[in-house]
């Protein structure tokens, strides 16, 4: 298949074939695409005005995500066309992305913008909202981590911007002189853990907080506090699709900055108490 | 499960055909169904197997994966072809091939076993697992296994939903199936059983950042599929032997040490003798086991090392770490190869592994000494090795650090992968496939989606080693008496396949670039060779059946470390499908 359905859906042949030569002077290892066994049983989407886009139970912020990309849709005078991911399993690797994009959808929502973070043959549009991770304590005298004594462990959720910011810091102090580190699984790894005393404090992605306190009311007491003397990391979270959806990519673009000025995507946070923030610069 | 015979529903639809056909189907061994007459496996039979037979995944519980039939040798093995070929599912291969009295057992990509006639490749029967859908649908290499394990009248399968599962060897109906563990949590099986002391045991894998705690070894009753008892990889916080070597973290915060690779077992000594990968994430900066704290031990046992255990009982008897607190994924996961040869002119129970960074390590595998240590391929990780102790000494500047791109040789995918070497006793000599890279590796944080994590614990982009002549593949044989180097053949194209030395002077071996080859095994050259449809990357057999010697190699793309060998040479492709297996003989008149 040389011409992308997402291209061919918005921009017609000619820009259609413009993109398709551009794509084809790439050497095919610089793709690294991943292996997929009789590609050809995923077909090509056949195009019916809609926006196909994936959304996924497993992210805690799906139900943002849906309300965001129903609004993306209709400011691209397109039918939404949600597939729910009904995938059981608790973690995955591009190969399975990759086979979302060529079976379900054309893009995938709920991705962090990480520089670097991303094989070449992925895109991802520009961020519909930005969030912090933070640092989450029970206890009421601290107020930022340099309150917090230095026998003490703080559970980071492994191998995040935040977690690796800590690291470094961590680094740098003496050694018997710093705060235990105890990488945890996951968000909700390092939440639990906190919780149950494992750690006096949790690093995690913001939302996961979010998410948590709304799920269960025993984390109600949960208190945020700064992250200094580590400054605070925030991330952009976006839309993730095959790279040579170039011209998907520019309207999803074109989409998200509009919503952002014209207020839409900060109600949507608003209706749902979300702890995020819109950057409405172009 | 799809079990049929092939040959019983033949008859009934092609009734006019079959008496026609039938002498010249009989001459063909076509009508002739070899696992009705098959012999149950006995234990005796796994410790001296037929010569004929392929009864476990490197043939033999010492792990040579030498065969010393001699049929074909150096001067005919010029007149080899092909005997009959079989189609496989399409994806990564990876599998072995397993006879017995003239059947042949092979695991297809995706679940599906079937048992051949192995002298004519006509099916004896089928199992298909009715897999998860989205399982299936995640697809992947994880879908592939390297070996499967005969016992008694049962074949044992290690399927991809995390169950192990008895069939019938004869009939491909299913006996029993166990569950080990859920494999929406992450948990998976690559690496296949094998029997040990009437005990099956296979290790697990997949236990990365959602399997606290790491992975384990069972042993399972091959009657009932029960498990028997269970050897964790990783140390428990309690555990006298290696409990504070995680650099003070609780079991929460341990992970990895997958057990994806079969063991071997020595009966004089009731022992076996498992392999254990790196701990995860890979980055040590990023799993806390770097920089030190004071007062801990932090080797994250029992990565990368040798787990010696009773079958009976699953009792760790002794350990030997090979890479202390491994930064780089360079697992020492791989066959264990057991030989008795002096060391220093005393007679030694050997135990010879080679990790990713193509090291070839011997240990006593009487008690976990380090006796000896030979280098292979370019690796600037390891600066020294103590001559008493096998310590290693740790090239600073190769350890990756947030922040930073430092280079590390071998790449992750390693010296030599999962393709087994391979040792023959003709030659007492070593055979490897190996493979020549190096990486710039930069860390990379975890978690760009919820569940997405692009297993991007690094970011590995592999470059050829300084200085390179552009020869990736290497098989080098070494003498094990000595570790002297008898011969090197290098070659553009990687090594993807395991190494078959046999008692005809040859060792055979494959590549990306789709070559089987067969080498003289004193000197290295090149004595036949043939272009099949695709990678060779499995595990090659060789076997007899009525008199007659076959060799037997699966072909086909989609594993992931033969596809990162091949980063390296992007002007070799192969088909995305046609994964096959190909079977080799001599021409009657050349016997």
């Amino acid at each position: 298949m040389c011409v992308p359905a997402g291209i061919r859906r918005y921009a017609g042949i000619l820009v259609a074939a413009l993109i398709c030569a551009a794509t084809a002077a790439l050497p095919a290892s610089a793709q690294q695409t991943p292996f997929v066994p009789e590609d050809f049983k995923y077909g090509t989407h056949e195009d019916k005005g809609t926006l196909r886009f994936c959304l996924d139970p497993r992210d805690p912020e799906w139900r943002i995500a849906q309300d965001i990309a129903d609004a993306i849709a209709s400011a691209l005078l397109l039918t939404p066309e949600p597939k729910i991911v009904s995938d059981p399993i608790v973690t995955a690797g591009w190969d399975s992305l990759y086979r979302h994009f060529l079976k379900d959808c054309d893009i995938y929502f709920g991705f962090k913008l990480i520089p670097g973070g991303y094989p070449r043959w992925l895109a991802l549009s520009r961020p519909y909202y930005d969030a912090a991770y933070v640092l989450a304590v029970q206890d009421p005298d601290w107020n930022a981590l340099s309150d917090i004594p230095l026998d003490k462990a703080i559970g980071s959720a492994i191998g995040t911007t935040a977690d690796f910011a800590f690291i470094k810091y961590r680094e740098s102090m003496p050694a018997g002189a710093r705060w235990r580190r105890f990488p945890m699984a996951n968000n909700e790894a390092a939440l639990q853990a906190l919780k149950g005393g494992t750690v006096a404090a949790a690093l995690v992605w913001g939302p996961a907080v979010w998410a948590i306190q709304q799920a269960d009311p025993a984390y109600a007491g949960l208190r945020l506090i700064s992250p200094s003397p580590l400054p605070v990391a925030t991330l952009g979270v976006g839309a993730a699709m095959l790279a040579n959806e170039t011209f998907l990519r520019s309207s999803l673009d074109q989409a998200i900055g509009s919503l952002a000025a014209d207020g839409t995507l900060a109600a949507i946070l608003a209706r749902h108490h979300f702890p995020g923030t819109i950057e409405t610069s172009p | 499960m799809i079990p049929f015979r092939l040959l019983a529903s033949a008859m009934i639809v092609t009734p006019l055909l079959a008496a026609p056909l039938s002498s010249a189907q009989a001459q063909d061994g076509q009508m002739a169904n070899p696992a009705e007459k098959m012999r149950p496996v006995t234990d005796d039979m796994l410790k001296k197997p037929d010569d004929g037979d392929w009864l476990m995944w490197r043939r033999t519980y010492n792990g040579w994966g030498y065969s010393p039939l001699d049929q074909i040798n150096k001067e005919n093995v010029k007149n080899l072809q092909l005997a009959w070929s079989w189609s496989l599912t399409s994806g990564a291969t990876e599998t072995t091939p397993l006879v017995h009295d003239g059947v042949l057992f092979i695991f297809n990509y995706g679940d599906k076993v079937q048992a051949l006639n192995a002298a004519t490749g006509d099916l004896i029967w089928e199992y298909r697992r009715d897999l998860p859908e989205d399982l299936v649908a995640a697809g992947g290499n994880n879908l592939a296994k390297r070996n499967i394990a005969i016992y008694q009248d049962k074949l044992i399968v290690a399927t991809s939903d995390a169950h192990i599962i008895a069939l019938d060897a004869k009939t491909g109906q299913l006996v029993w199936d166990n569950q080990t563990a859920d494999w929406s949590k992450g948990w998976r099986y690559t690496g296949g059983p094998f029997v040990a002391n009437g005990v099956i045991v296979q290790g697990m894998t997949g236990c990365g950042n959602a399997e606290p705690g790491g992975c384990f070894v069972t042993g399972n009753d091959p009657q009932s599929g029960k498990e028997l008892w269970r050897v964790y990889t990783i140390a428990r916080p309690d555990d006298p032997k290696g409990g504070d070597s995680w650099n003070g973290l609780p079991l929460d915060s341990r992970f990895g040490a997958s057990a994806w690779i079969s063991g071997s077992y020595d009966p004089d000594q009731n022992l076996v003798f498992q392999g254990v990968g790196q701990p995860y994430p890979w980055i040590a900066e990023m799993r806390g086991t770097r920089p030190h704290e004071e007062g801990h031990g932090h080797e994250s046992l029992y990565s990368d090392s040798t787990l010696a255990i009773d079958p009976k009982t699953g009792e760790l008897k002794w350990y030997h770490q090979y890479l202390e607190d491994d930064t780089w994924d360079l697992d020492y996961v791989y066959e264990r190869i057991l030989v008795d040869l002096p060391v220093n002119g005393a007679d030694r129970k050997l135990l010879v592994t080679t990790g990713k960074l193509g090291i070839i390590e011997a240990i006593d595998r009487t008690n976990g000494e380090w006796l000896w240590a030979t280098e292979t391929v370019p690796q600037n990780v390891v600066s020294g090795i103590d001559s008493k102790t096998g310590k290693k000494t740790i090239n600073e500047a190769a350890i990756p650090h947030i922040g930073q791109t430092t280079v590390n040789c071998p790449a992750d995918p390693g010296g030599r992968g999962w393709p087994a070497t391979a040792y023959s006793p003709k030659t007492q000599a070593l055979y490897l496939p190996l493979n020549e890279f190096c990486s710039n590796t930069t860390p990379q944080p975890l978690d760009q989606g919820q569940v997405y994590t692009g297993g991007g614990r690094a970011t590995f982009a592999r470059v050829p080693v300084p200085n390179s002549d552009g020869n990736i593949g290497r098989v080098d044989a070494v003498k094990l008496t000595d570790q002297s180097t008898m011969w090197s053949h290098r070659q553009r194209s990687p090594m993807t396949s395991a190494v078959l030395p046999t008692g005809g002077g040859l060792v055979f071996g494959g590549s990306w670039d789709r070559w089987f080859r067969a080498f003289d095994d004193t000197t290295g050259d090149v004595l036949w060779q043939i272009r099949t449809n695709n990678a060779v990357n499995s595990f090659p057999i060789t076997y007899e059946v009525d008199g007659k010697q076959y060799v037997a190699v699966a072909v086909g793309n989609g594993s992931s470390a033969a596809r990162s060998w091949a980063t390296l040479t992007p002007e070799i492709t192969n088909p995305d499908g046609g994964s096959a297996l190909w079977v080799f003989a001599l021409p009657s008149q050349t016997q």
